[in-house]
């Protein structure tokens, strides 16, 4: 669909806390690592709820605070399963006038949300909305999930277009099908999964697909972007979905994100959108693709416009440098895997 | 669990945005919210959003808090003051010893603080963390 909205602030946030994928090995097989170096856990006094806030936050202040009238917050990871954050975030961040909705898709209800206010501003439903995508990802202990699944949140504000936005949401797809390569049932703690099913059927698949479609509808290809920017279950799949597609190392490597704080699954490609966006130029197109598994696909080009300098803005990657190991025991202790 | 829900939900824009008050004859700031000013005694007062940046002046360790907050032992408190002025007694969040020195310039952010068991709410306020 073609789309006339703009990104007006964006924000992200990652944890300060960080596990090494050695300290999970070393605990459940005697040794080794994960795909990924790290990743990065929440505090024992953070959830979705809070790290929305915190990525919100950057988004609207660099927006300069608009009137939103629609807060959509991706996630599977909310801390009621009847309750929304959409209205509890409302009230923290002051906009009681506004739709409140929480969305679902796994890796990809983000980017949903995105799409979402996206149409609407283009549609002229509202001038100005806010999407996140945000988890404190669950990972079964002992399962290889428990390597990458990581916590984050990432925020945009959109509205329409004004000359000077931070960049134009020009286009997007999505593409979804039933493939059951993860789940969770309600009352589960972790999700299951069906092991190696989610790599050929699932991700290299709808990531494909929907990217061709995006081709397709559009007359672009490889070489017209800057940056593509995939969705990171771990180190290797975003590069290998983008080799495949025809993208090269050097428009693929500014938006891996994986091997430091592991798969944020809703914030995944959002977190990955701001890293791009904080080196971009004017005139610069970005190809972004999500995933989410049961599974689908959205697909955006973006053009960059500029973002107004601002002192007290500090960079993704140069906040990602501060960060604090923590122990098997304290992350167990944290994120409730120990019976009490 | 001691937290009553309607309290905490009558006081949620305090908790969470810090809103506090402000004396609209003398211009003294108050967090929280009071409904005579302290300073002149006036009742003409209005609803004021606190600064979200302030000093640490001092801090302590909790060991063995509140029942509320035993499960997140150790809880560092911080006395701080508000760039208005305004002293707040508040949790620290992401605390590392090392970095709470007197004078630390720290920043309000929104963080759980306590939730009612596993189907009761969940209760977020302001905690303050140390800037980088």
């Amino acid at each position: 669909m073609n789309l006339n909205a703009a990104i007006l602030g964006y924000g992200a946030y990652v944890p300060i806390y960080r596990i090494r994928t050695e300290e999970i090995a070393r605990v459940w097989h005697g040794g080794g690592a994960g795909p990924n170096r790290m990743k990065a856990i929440a505090s024992y006094d953070e959830d979705i709820l809070t790290m929305s806030y915190e990525s919100a936050s950057q988004a609207l202040s660099m927006a300069n605070y608009p009137k939103i009238q629609a807060i959509l917050v991706g996630s599977e990871s909310k801390p009621y399963a009847v309750k929304p954050t959409g209205s509890i975030l409302s009230d923290i961040l002051g906009y009681n006038s506004t739709l409140g909705v929480d969305l679902e898709f796994a890796c990809k209800a983000g980017t949903e949300a995105m799409q979402l206010i996206s149409g609407m501003v283009s549609a002229g439903t509202i001038d100005y909305g806010l999407a996140i995508g945000a988890d404190t990802a669950q990972g079964r202990p002992a399962d290889e999930l428990e390597f990458t699944a990581g916590s984050g949140a990432g925020a945009i504000v959109l509205g329409r277009p004004n000359g000077r936005e931070v960049a134009k949401i020009k286009h997007s797809v999505s593409y979804v099908t039933d493939t059951p390569d993860f789940w969770r049932r309600p009352h589960d703690q972790y999700p299951m999964h069906l092991g190696r099913f989610t790599g050929e059927p699932a991700y290299f698949t709808h990531t494909t697909t929907s990217v061709k479609m995006l081709f397709s509808e559009t007359g672009m290809k490889p070489s017209d972007f800057k940056y593509a920017i995939f969705h990171q279950p771990n180190p290797r799949f975003p590069v290998e979905v983008g080799k495949r597609l025809g993208f090269t190392d050097e428009q693929l490597r500014p938006a891996l994100l994986n091997d430091d704080i592991g798969n944020t699954y809703s914030a995944n490609t959002i977190i990955a959108l701001a890293k791009v966006l904080d080196m971009a130029d004017t005139g610069d197109m970005i190809m972004l693709a999500s995933f989410g598994s049961g599974a689908g696909s959205d697909a955006f080009v973006i053009e960059v416009n500029s973002r107004d300098d601002d002192d007290g803005y500090v960079p993704f990657s140069e906040r990602l440098r501060n960060y604090r190991e923590v122990d098997y025991a304290t992350y167990a202790r944290w994120r409730g895997k120990i019976l009490k | 669990m001691n937290v009553i829900p309607i309290a905490y939900w009558r006081n949620r824009k305090v908790y969470t945005r810090m809103i506090g008050t402000k004396c609209k004859d003398c211009g003294a700031e108050f967090f929280p919210p009071v409904r005579v000013c302290k300073k002149c005694g006036s009742r003409n007062l209005e609803e004021k959003e606190m600064p979200k940046n302030g000093s640490l002046l001092a801090y302590t360790k909790l060991s063995e808090p509140a029942q509320e907050f035993k499960e997140y032992a150790p809880i560092y408190l911080g006395l701080i003051r508000l760039d208005n002025g305004v002293n707040v007694i508040s949790m620290i969040a992401d605390a590392d010893e090392e970095k709470l020195k007197a004078g630390a310039r720290v920043q309000a952010t929104v963080r759980k603080w306590t939730e009612d068991g596993k189907g009761g709410l969940v209760y977020y306020g302001y905690k303050f963390r140390v800037l980088q």
